[in-house]
């Protein structure tokens, strides 16, 4: 399989130096020499943004090894638990600190497996972890196929051009990052791979020196550089922003769009992992317009809305949870190493648990996630609603959870909030109990890797604490 | 108070540090705290306590303490004299 087109090029930000056509193919070709050391089956390849990891990550596409991209900093029981779980062939990560498990024994180039490895389907492609789980995590299946329709369908909505100059500004291992990388890949544009952190000098005087046209990001990271009074504004070549991870503040977006240059675009989407990356994307002319919309569905793909009944429909304002249609959709989950011979389990339809509604134009709204809901007094509640309530109340950085279905609890970031008014203002519009609602203070809101909100850890929290008397 | 004294004590608030490690020790990315968001909320904190603002190449170029005390001191700020 060929994700990279002709004209792709990488840049090594550290050194300088840039690989493009024969000689990048020849680069590629090198590392796959490593790969003939390894076994039948799957292998684990840690992810540090590097020339060398993303030519080992190319080496496998080609030569149709499925590969379970991990972050680099993985510590070793887990990396050892997935190696229980998956039976892979081995690790890919040569001068790996990681003590090769029980039945594993280290080489050049990372571990091996002494025993046959659990057999792979020859669809899949990639196994990527699902954001926000720790331990046991359940991975996504993607399939070649998917894998490339999602990198092509991301070019045609991005509009990006063999033009195009990205940095590597997000984890290689989650949806979001990787498909920077692939979909500048596919149109032939410049990938300056840099492992440097985004709030950092040497993040950007990279942008600076290679000139970078895109810059990608979770609304946390625009939240963090616009408090150090960041803006696009300063960087003379970059036209296009964009953005995913969590619902962002409409004035951080409106501050943001504005910002730019004349024809410059902020790009808003809306993804999963299990649809391999991107799903929707918000037009960037739209941005004012449709201020909260996630957007349009991304060429290839179909949003539909499933309401409680069951029933499917692509009307207006019909709230239900939003299931999407595409080549992109993951071939399945897996949870053990029997699942990994799997074929495709979903054909291309993907329930997403996340709840939504289209205007009359077909913009997709998020309303929240089918687990984000509380009840309370006999009452269903969606947490995620609580929160905008909350926001309309004056609150800033705010996180709602369910605390036993008892209260749901404010949790408020600063110790500026007036508790007792936001929490009987939240009541009163809720029309519940006050005492139905707790507001409580938090120095911040714990965040998962991939900048969304860590909602399990602040309900864990909210049993703990009194309640208000 | 000197200015590194104060600086310390801003340190020691945001990053939530116990006393045992030193100045030379605080690094960006290695000490706990010191993330993305730590670094944000350090810049606001410092601009706070010192009456500056900090722009944004010279806030994202502190990674050291003694590249914060540098960076202060390079914006006028001075060590405080005790009152007499």
């Amino acid at each position: 399989m060929s994700l990279i087109s002709s004209q792709a090029r990488f840049v090594d930000a550290t050194q300088g130096q840039s690989w493009q056509g024969s000689a990048l193919a020849e680069r590629i070709a090198t590392v796959a020499q490593e790969l003939q050391t390894m076994p039948p089956g799957l292998i684990l390849l840690p992810v540090p943004w590097t020339v060398d990891t993303v030519c080992r990550y190319l080496a496998g596409l080609s030569q149709r090894r499925a590969l379970a991209l991990l972050d680099p900093d993985i510590d070793p029981a887990t990396v050892a638990e997935l190696a229980a779980r998956f039976a892979p062939a081995g690790l890919w990560f040569p001068d790996t600190a990681l003590p090769a498990p029980p039945g594993y024994r280290n080489t050049a180039c990372g571990w091996i497996r002494q025993s046959p490895a659990a057999a792979v389907h020859p669809d899949l492609a990639l196994l990527l972890t699902t954001s926000g789980s720790t331990g046991a995590a359940r991975m996504v299946r993607l399939g070649y196929q998917g894998v490339l329709a999602n990198a092509d369908a991301i070019v045609q909505a991005l509009e990006i051009t063999a033009q195009d100059i990205a940095l590597t500004s997000l984890p290689f291992h989650l949806g979001y990052g990787l498909s920077v990388l692939n979909s500048h890949l596919r149109a032939g544009a410049t990938v300056v791979i840099s492992a440097a952190p985004v709030i950092g000098a040497e993040f950007w005087a990279a942008f600076e020196r290679y000139g970078a046209t895109s810059f990608a990001a979770v609304s946390h990271t625009y939240d963090l550089l616009t408090r150090l009074h960041w803006t696009p504004a300063s960087h003379p070549t970059l036209h296009t922003l964009t953005q995913s991870g969590s619902r962002m503040r409409p004035e951080l977006v409106a501050q943001l769009a504005t910002a730019l240059p004349v024809g410059g675009r902020f790009l808003q989407m809306y993804g999963q992992t299990e649809a391999t990356a991107r799903m929707v994307v918000l037009p960037a002319a739209q941005w004012s317009r449709k201020a909260g919309a996630v957007g349009l569905a991304i060429p290839g793909g179909r949003l539909s809305i499933r309401t409680e009944t069951g029933e499917e429909t692509t009307g207006a304002q019909t709230v239900g949870e939003v299931i999407f249609r595409g080549p992109s959709v993951m071939l399945g989950y897996a949870d053990h190493d029997t699942d990994l011979a799997r074929g495709d389990d979903c054909h291309g339809v993907l329930h997403t648990g996340d709840v939504g509604r289209f205007d009359e134009e077909g913009y997709l709204y998020l309303e929240g996630r089918l687990k984000r809901m509380a009840k309370l007094f006999g009452l269903r509640i969606n947490l995620d609603a609580v929160e905008r309530l909350a926001c309309d109340a004056g609150a800033e950085g705010v996180a709602a959870v369910s605390r036993n279905d008892e209260a749901i609890v404010l949790w408020c970031e600063g110790a500026h909030a007036d508790l007792e008014h936001l929490s009987r203002t939240v009541a009163e519009r809720l029309r519940v109990n006050h005492r139905g609602v707790e507001a409580r203070t938090i120095e911040k809101l714990p965040l998962l890797r991939n900048g969304k909100i860590d909602y399990r850890t602040l309900t864990r929290n909210a049993d703990n604490g009194v309640a208000k008397s | 108070m000197s200015l590194a004294i104060r600086l310390r004590n801003v340190f020691n608030t945001v990053l939530e540090l116990d006393g045992k490690t030193t100045d030379a020790d605080l690094r960006y990315q290695e000490t706990p705290g010191w993330d993305s968001l730590g670094a944000v909320l350090l810049i606001s904190a410092m601009e706070d306590e010192f009456h500056v603002q900090i722009g944004t190449n010279q806030a994202l170029q502190i990674d050291t303490f003694d590249a914060a005390v540098k960076l202060l001191r390079g914006l006028g700020v001075q060590d405080q004299t005790p009152c007499p």
